[in-house]
């Protein structure tokens, strides 16, 4: 039961990975809280619903996630965020705000306010290990994000790419002594950190059999709880905080029942970080 | 005057006060909080709870109740002594989530069910008219104005402009930013504690998702819209953001919409607010 | 010049940042009425130090006696108070409030301190007249009503000194004040600190121009690798071994 729990955490925090991990990234090179990353999310999941309808592929519509995800990322960044840099930072967050309610509301108008589902029968099929089942779509949110996260680690620890997102993301004065496009940069952080959130809508959706135009609500917020935890700009800290605060919320619901509604968990595991470990949970094992 | 105009123009002064106390809060002390529909719901709960469990009388509940959030707002305040502004902006949103998932799980504080029956203020022993209740209303507003402009150009108010310009610079040269900080937090939520009385005591039936997340965004709005820091601005702001769904009400399903795109175009073409510096509005007056 | 009265004691300060010792074991005081130099090579410690003594930064070890009262637990805001000003290396002034305004917030912990005395009014006449004459000591009252991230640079180092000055200081901490600026404008801060001396407020420059420091100051502290190298007359140190070693060893290495 208890490692039935578990593995259901690790689905949920999976997913909350791909939407973190974006998030911490943009925050390391704009230093913009990005609520409009969620609106990707969102976006995302009706895009790749769609291509499923029509070519009934998952492997198309995971792709048509992203790169419509990535494509909508690199519009915010460039016609909202780019032109709001020389401001404070609550102008942005207002307008990320902004951008993710009118991409909701967009979406809502669009494709209607109703839930949209998968066909029916698609993921049925369950698997028993030991005493473990294991249904078919969370297979494939495990999977799926288990090579997206993969994809992450390789470009963010094995490219230039990653090196100089590290180094902009720790110093810009670091980055500008080392050359790096700043613009250029921004531009892939945004294609590369909005491609995962759109594929995360995609496994949320067929994870849970629906899409629906506010199910980024509930990412938006708690993806930034996540990166609080995980130290804001840090992309492991981000993944280690989605995989735990992911475990954290299913036991807390399957196994120690707590009555705080499953959502502000998040916020309360936050808050306790803040008063002990202000630089986020990764500072726990400090390597050097 | 009729009802729905009476109940519209109470709704409107009501967000005036919320609006011009969180300006108290960010337009003064510079201090970024997305969860003021929390001080809000901690008023309208105090006054529901003391009045409806305790039998309080109304003025004595009332004051009470301002006492109770000013003391809670001094407290949250207090991450903002330690925290820099973008962990502040998530923690104020994790308060939020916080505190209306306590009042929504918590049968002290009613659950989802709310509480009912909150009395509407009386004289002589009989219930006031709307009409009265919407003058007294529109007085607290004037003294919310009133402690807005002492607050203004008072040493405080210039101290607070500083430590928001330069917190460090303010520090060496003798202002406390933790002093002055908290007060903002303190008057902020005191006033929030007031629209929340009234609140409560306007519609006599209250429940948590009256003060969620997106009412403190639209709030927080209110003050950017309309220029934070000034004090035409966030009342002009609380007008126009209540005001202008009504005009829209031919519209209605594209209400939210216009309203995000409403706060991405403010932020890119007016980000200090029309009242602020460069705003249309002040702009205007100025010429004129 | 001998100074029997002692204003401010650094005793053995250390300052750890993780593996780092900024400062080791950092230790001289000052007289009341002196004019003393921080010098030392770029990372040597001379901003910490001066941290230290206004209180942004607590020390790992050591103490900080102002006026014979160990005050190493206080606030910056606290020492400011008692009459340490400072001013910043890079300049920060209250970006959108005008001079004046920027003056007057300091100027107004004298009066408004107390939260409840706090929402008094503050312009009144006789506070903008002695706001007035700080302006007008460092040469910026025409462009009181200018605000303060529009100047160029020399008046908004100006503009730190004022607001320095404004907490009724015995002691001002100079963090650079000269540098970035051009002959005619060292030639008028350096008046304006001989002015300030001879009010008797106490003065500490840390500064890389020799030669404003060899005029200004009576005695100078050389620091290297937040270690105290020499201390003595500016003649002294200039001549002093370990000195040129740290400053031309660096250069022609």
């Amino acid at each position: 039961m208890l490692l039935q729990q578990i593995i259901n955490g690790l689905t949920i925090g999976g997913i909350y990975a791909l939407i973190a991990m974006g998030l911490a990234l943009v925050y390391g090179i704009l230093r913009i809280i990005h609520v409009a990353h969620a609106g990707v999310y969102v976006v995302g999941a009706y895009i790749g619903l769609y291509t499923f309808l029509i070519t009934h592929s998952f492997v198309l519509a995971a792709l048509a996630s992203m790169a419509v995800g990535s494509l909508f990322g690199v519009a915010v960044q460039k016609f909202v965020y780019l032109p709001l840099l020389k401001h404070s930072p609550i102008i942005s967050l207002i307008a990320s705000i902004g951008v993710f309610i009118a991409t909701q509301e967009g979406v809502r108008l669009i494709f209607g306010p109703y839930i949209k589902s998968f066909p029916s029968g698609i993921f049925d099929a369950q698997y028993h290990i030991g005493g473990i089942i294991i249904t078919q779509s969370q297979l494939v949110v495990l999977v799926f994000s288990v090579l997206a996260i993969s994809a992450i680690w390789f470009v963010t620890e094995k490219t230039k790419f990653g090196l100089a997102l590290k180094a902009v993301s720790q110093d810009m004065d670091m980055a500008e002594s080392v050359a790096i496009d700043s613009k250029k940069l921004m531009f892939l952080a945004f294609a590369f950190g909005s491609a995962f959130a759109g594929l995360a809508g995609l496994l949320v959706g067929s994870y849970f059999n629906s899409v629906y135009p506010a199910m980024g609500d509930v990412p938006a917020y708690k993806s930034l709880a996540i990166i609080v935890v995980g130290g804001m700009s840090n992309i492991w800290g981000a993944f280690w905080a989605s995989i735990f605060i992911g475990v954290l919320e299913t036991l807390s619901i399957g196994v120690f029942n707590i009555p705080l509604p499953r959502d502000s968990l998040a916020f309360i595991f936050m808050v306790f970080v803040l008063m002990f470990k202000p630089e986020g949970i990764m500072g726990l094992f400090k390597r050097n | 005057m009729g009802d729905y105009l009476t109940t519209l123009l109470i709704t409107v002064g009501i967000y005036t006060i919320l609006s011009l106390s969180l300006n108290i809060i960010v337009g003064y002390a510079g201090q970024i909080s997305l969860g003021h529909a929390a001080f809000w719901a901690i008023g309208a709960y105090s006054f529901a709870v003391l009045t409806t469990k305790y039998s309080i009388p109304f003025v004595e509940a009332a004051f009470f109740s301002i006492v109770i959030t000013t003391l809670v707002g001094i407290f949250l305040g207090l991450p903002s002594l330690r925290v820099s502004e973008d962990f502040l902006a998530i923690t104020t949103i994790g308060i939020n989530f916080i505190v209306q998932g306590i009042f929504n799980s918590f049968d002290y504080f009613g659950g989802a069910m709310g509480i009912g029956n909150i009395p509407f203020p009386t004289m002589h022993g009989d219930m006031i008219s709307n009409n009265t209740f919407l003058f007294i209303t529109y007085l607290l507003v004037a003294l919310t104005i009133i402690i807005s402009y002492i607050f203004k150009v008072s040493w405080a108010g210039l101290a607070s402009f500083a430590i928001k310009d330069d917190e460090l610079a303010a520090d060496v040269s003798g202002i406390s930013p933790v002093i002055f900080k908290l007060l903002s937090f303190a008057i902020g939520s005191a006033l929030a504690g007031l629209a929340g009385i009234l609140y409560a005591s306007f519609m006599g039936f209250i429940s948590a998702n009256d003060f969620s997340f997106p009412v403190s965004v639209a709030i927080l709005a209110m003050v950017m819209v309309g220029g934070e820091g000034t004090i035409l601005g966030p009342i002009f702001g609380a007008f126009l953001l209540i005001l202008l769904p009504e005009f829209f009400r031919p519209i209605h399903s594209y209400r939210m919409f216009l309203y995000g795109i409403l706060l991405v175009l403010m932020m890119i073409y007016q980000p200090n607010g029309f009242f602020g510096k460069k705003g249309i509005v002040w702009s205007m007056i100025k010429k004129s | 010049m001998e100074h029997d009265k002692k204003i401010l004691e650094v005793c053995n300060i250390t300052k750890q940042f993780g593996g780092l010792k900024a400062l080791n074991g950092i230790d001289f005081s000052i007289g009341d009425g002196e004019i003393f130099g921080i010098v030392g090579p770029n990372g040597a410690g001379k901003t910490t130090l001066f941290n230290i003594i206004s209180g942004v930064l607590k020390p790992t070890n050591g103490s900080i006696i102002y006026k014979h009262k160990n005050i190493t637990k206080l606030g910056a805001y606290k020492r400011a108070r008692l009459g340490i000003g400072r001013t910043f290396q890079v300049v920060r002034p209250f970006a959108h409030l005008s001079v004046e305004e920027n003056v007057l917030a300091a100027y107004g912990i004298r009066f408004y301190y107390n939260p409840l005395t706090s929402f008094l009014k503050y312009n009144t006449d006789k506070h903008k007249k002695n706001v007035d004459d700080i302006l007008k000591m460092v040469g910026l009252y025409e462009l009181k009503d200018r605000v303060s991230n529009e100047l160029p640079l020399g008046f908004q180092r100006r503009l730190e000194i004022a607001r320095a000055l404004a907490v009724n200081p015995k002691i001002i901490l100079l963090d650079e004040s000269f540098s970035g600026l051009s002959f005619s404008e060292i030639e008028s801060i350096k008046k304006l600190v001989v002015d300030l001396n001879k009010r008797g407020i106490t003065i500490i420059i840390i500064e890389h121009n020799m030669p404003v420091i060899m005029e200004l100051c009576q005695r100078v502290l050389v620091i290297n690798y937040g270690k105290k190298i020499a201390l003595g007359s500016p003649e002294d140190v200039v001549n002093n071994r370990e000195v040129i070693e740290a400053y031309l060893g660096k250069k022609y290495n």
